[in-house]
């Protein structure tokens, strides 16, 4: 068996973004802390698998079971706004700019990493279109090649099935400059370019 | 524009070295396979971030170290620019200004470093893929937004040969379709469009060069150029054409990564009816005209390395190019042998 700190170090390598000269930090940082700092990194870790799951309705990282979102009675039931991961979720809870209900896809198709439609959670989306009275899916899978393709693909299998299928907007951001914008955004930008707002209510009065 | 002063070090057979410029003509003596094609070499990586030779990064590293260390400061009305850059077995890293950046249009967007060598010449004698790789670069640092566009297509294009080689359902092949036109699109576009700018100057500069009129022209040439009114509907529907064959060899048949540059001297291909001196004229003509746009969009004229003029150009040319070079204001770097 290797020593205890070769055993930490081995682990701690693995994660993305730390390589053997940080986790061998990391491990000494440790030990230099209270005992109790260690056992109760550990125990934390080990709660991980035992007390967090995936949401039985949206596929969210959950303590309880639905989540807290998915059981909000304040929230929409009708709305489902779709992403890759639950960092995007936190992203969108964030902006505070939608009270809708999600649904977590964790990851999106790459047939050169060898991910296809049925290694996400597609066939739980249905399953919900299906059973909740759905009207409206948002697509808002990331805009690079592989999200876009989860979307479009995504949009041909879901709009038989009756709801509205939207996509977020993609065009110029918000304290962005066009000079720097390439073509494909910009030409996105242009075609999906809207009144102001202030037309848009005087057109509706 | 002009670079003030050069650093390399261990950068293929330089151990160490410190070069003042000044800003108009700078000429490098000395015998042959003393390196003097590997500091032109050092000078462009620093402002393209890649070797005109194609070599990969640790062909470029001194034998026995670890890394190359590539210094570089220039100058425009007075404000001083630095480029400090490292080149790895598995990378290169660049500061400008001190701080890190990944991509080097900032740097290109002052700094333009265009090369003539006596293998330049054989550019329009090349494989299509030479020049497709020549103006996807050419395009690129003059138009950073194309470079975005090109590395999408280049993305969405080997997903979808992926998904051809092992088969996928047909909605999934059908989404990477839309995005494989849409790509394609804004790359043929945006090739379109440079050729459009720079038509007229590269013509104006072979002019100056030989200063006969021939009826040169330039088109890009591919399955789909012809296509008129070129949309998505319409790249989708030259798919429908190709699929099955697409199926059976299991890789995408069609898009901008097979067209070609073909130039023309009153409608004939240059290879063909065009001398070897027309040829580099051609060459010379299109970095001129390079150098022009850049200067249009700028206001700061580039600078020019050339490798052994003397082996490409007889006397009275190479007068004619330096004079050229002159009028611009460019800074010239030139090697030739004693």
């Amino acid at each position: 068996m290797a020593s205890p700190i070769d055993r930490v170090v081995h682990y701690l390598s693995q994660l993305p973004g730390i390589g053997e000269k940080t986790a061998t930090r990391l491990t000494f940082f440790v030990l230099r802390q209270k005992p109790a700092f260690a056992k109760e990194l550990a125990a934390a870790l080990g709660d991980l698998h035992d007390k967090v799951s995936l949401c039985r309705r949206c596929q969210n990282l959950t303590e309880e079971n639905p989540c807290r979102l998915c059981a909000d009675p304040r929230r929409d039931p009708k709305t489902i706004l779709v992403v890759e991961s639950p960092q995007d979720l936190l992203a969108i809870e964030r902006s505070q700019s939608y009270r809708g209900l999600y649904h977590i896809l964790h990851g999106a198709i790459s047939p050169l990493e060898g991910v296809g439609p049925d290694d996400l959670k597609i066939s739980e989306l249905l399953a919900r279109l299906g059973s909740e009275g759905i009207q409206e899916v948002i697509l808002a899978t990331n805009p690079n090649v592989e999200g876009e393709a989860t979307a479009l693909y995504l949009l041909k299998i879901l709009t038989p099935l009756g709801p509205r299928v939207t996509r977020l907007a993609s065009g110029v951001p918000v304290g962005g400059g066009i000079e720097y914008l390439d073509p494909l955004t910009l030409r996105r930008a242009l075609e999906g370019r809207q009144l102001f707002h202030s037309e848009r209510s005087a057109n509706r009065e | 524009m002009s670079i003030e002063e050069l650093h390399f070090r261990d950068f293929r057979n330089i151990q160490e070295q410190v070069w003042n410029l000044v800003p108009s003509l700078n000429v490098l003596e000395g015998e042959n396979a003393q390196g003097k094609t590997n500091f032109l070499e050092a000078v462009y990586f620093l402002a393209n971030g890649r070797s005109f030779r194609g070599t990969e990064y640790a062909g470029l590293i001194r034998f026995g170290a670890s890394e190359t260390q590539l210094h570089g400061r220039w100058s425009h009305e007075g404000l001083e620019s630095r480029l400090d850059m490292k080149i790895l077995p598995e990378g290169r890293e660049a500061k400008f200004q001190g701080k890190a950046i990944v991509r080097l249009a900032p740097v290109q967007a002052g700094l333009r470093v265009l090369v003539f060598t006596p293998d330049s010449s054989t550019l329009f004698r090349s494989p299509p893929q030479a020049r497709r790789k020549y103006f996807d670069h050419a395009i690129s640092v003059q138009r950073p937004a194309y470079a975005t566009a090109l590395s999408r297509y280049q993305r969405v294009l080997r997903q979808r040969n992926q998904l051809l080689e092992h088969g996928g359902d047909p909605t999934l092949e059908a989404a990477f379709d839309l995005q494989w036109a849409e790509c394609a699109l804004a790359v043929m576009k945006e090739r379109e469009s440079y050729l459009e700018e720079i038509r007229g100057p590269w013509r104006r500069r072979f002019r100056d060069l030989l200063g006969s009129e021939e009826a040169l022209d330039f088109q890009w040439r591919g399955e789909l150029t012809a296509v008129p009114n070129l949309e998505t509907e319409a790249l989708l529907k030259a798919l429908d054409g190709v699929r099955r064959e697409e199926k059976r060899r299991g890789r995408s048949l069609l898009g901008p990564q097979r067209d070609d540059l073909q130039v023309t001297f009153a409608g004939h291909p240059v290879k063909e009816v065009a001398s070897q001196g027309q040829q580099r004229m051609l060459v010379i003509a299109l970095k001129l005209a390079e150098a022009d746009l850049f200067q249009a969009q700028s206001g700061k004229s580039p600078v020019f390395l050339l490798d052994d003029l003397g082996s490409e150009l007889d006397a009275r040319h190479q007068g004619l190019l330096l004079r050229i070079l002159g009028a611009l204001k460019a800074q010239t770097l030139l090697t030739t042998a004693q």
